[in-house]
């Protein structure tokens, strides 16, 4: 075993397993064109024991990593509306500060009681918000592939469309904005905060880019051409990321930084290393199967990693005989 | 791995009174630039392999 030392999260793990994790999930990101984190966060404590916030800081720092890289390699982003990015990112911002202070404020309780048994109030809660999450995406993905399946039973040519109306542009609230790029003509500011904001805090408290949750709502709410809602998607999780490693690796407390960093580097780069090769493996996997079916597939997966989340939390609390 | 430890004592802020690692801001800094680098560097090399395979592959 050739174990590694991870300074911040205070334990030793066996580097070729955790690179194999890095590979496992890039794969899956690569496959399923999403950054990784909803599979790396809950695996990197089932697998390893390794405590969610420091899961979750580490998780940051390498979707930070992937994306730029992934920004790097698609040279040609014209399909970033940056206007909109940055307008969203007012909102990602404070919600990526609100999920860092969560996770900082979960530490700080230390350990809480359920059912007689001690248990850290951050491995208690984020599991939970966790398979919330997950059973969300899940659900998103299932309906979404059931819909885009139906249209191709009509017309197997038919291209990928949204077809929800814009639900959030009929707020009235000032100001609005034009955004030619994306296609909107008349939106409230405010909507675009909101939005920018639940991805921040999602980045900030579970770890993940929020691509999951801002594709649907630039697609289905905004009504934003499908390519240019990836491309600007991409440039938010940069940001929001990018800011979220910040607040995760200054150890940003409530009161004070007493709890200390949740961003550990080596967890994050040993991971890094495999994710990248994962990835190129998983999108080249890509090319033989129909994006519907991944879709679907990306739904089950969901389900799967929060059951296995809630197991182990279970597990945990000794409800399945064990501790 | 004990040198990269004793390396990465550098990044670390010296307050034993306080919990949990203290970073200086020197790790905050190598927290965001060593992904980036690390990410780039992988996808290079990974695209460049890809492309040996390819060629060879005519």
């Amino acid at each position: 075993m050739l174990g590694v030392e991870l300074p911040v999260a205070g334990q030793s793990i066996d580097l070729i397993a955790l690179v194999a994790l890095g590979v496992a999930t890039g794969f899956v990101a690569g496959f399923f064109g999403i950054g990784g984190g909803i599979i790396a966060v809950p695996m990197l404590h089932i697998v390893f024991g390794v405590h969610y916030n420091y899961a979750v800081g580490s998780s940051l720092a390498v979707i930070f990593g992937t994306a730029i890289a992934g920004t790097l390699r698609h040279r040609k982003l014209q399909q970033v509306d940056a206007k909109l990015g940055l307008l969203m990112f007012v909102g990602g911002f404070g919600g990526a500060l609100l999920g860092t202070w969560i996770v900082q404020l979960l530490k700080h309780w230390g350990e809480v009681h359920f059912a007689l048994r001690p248990i850290l109030a951050v491995n208690f809660v984020l599991p939970l918000v966790y398979a919330a999450y997950l059973v969300f995406v899940g659900r998103l993905f299932q309906r979404e592939s059931a819909r885009r399946k139906r249209e191709l039973r009509i017309d197997p040519e038919a291209p990928f469309q949204a077809s929800a109306k814009n639900l959030l542009q009929r707020f009235r609230w000032r100001p609005r904005v034009s955004l030619a790029a994306s296609g909107i003509e008349d939106v409230s500011v405010w909507v675009l905060v909101l939005i920018g904001f639940l991805a921040g805090l999602t980045a900030g408290l579970l770890g993940v880019g929020g691509g999951i949750v801002m594709v649907p709502a630039m697609i289905y709410i905004l009504g934003m051409p499908t390519r240019v809602a990836i491309g600007t998607s991409l440039f938010m999780i940069i940001l929001n990321t990018g800011v979220g490693t910040y607040f995760h690796a200054t150890g940003l407390g409530l009161f004070s930084r007493a709890e200390g960093a949740n961003c550990d580097i080596v967890l994050a780069a040993c991971i890094l290393i495999g994710s990248t090769v994962g990835a190129q493996l998983g999108a080249a996997t890509t090319r033989k199967v129909r994006g519907v079916q991944i879709r679907h597939s990306l739904a089950y997966l969901a389900y799967a990693v929060a059951v296995v989340t809630v197991l182990r939390l279970a597990h945990e609390l000794g409800l399945l005989g064990g501790r | 791995m004990i040198a990269l430890l004793a390396a990465l004592s550098i990044f670390r802020d010296a307050r034993p009174d306080q919990a949990g690692f203290q970073p200086s801001w020197l790790y905050v800094v190598l927290c965001l630039v060593a992904p980036v680098v690390l990410g780039v560097l992988m996808t290079a090399i990974t695209m460049g392999v890809e492309r040996l395979v390819v060629r060879r592959k005519g």
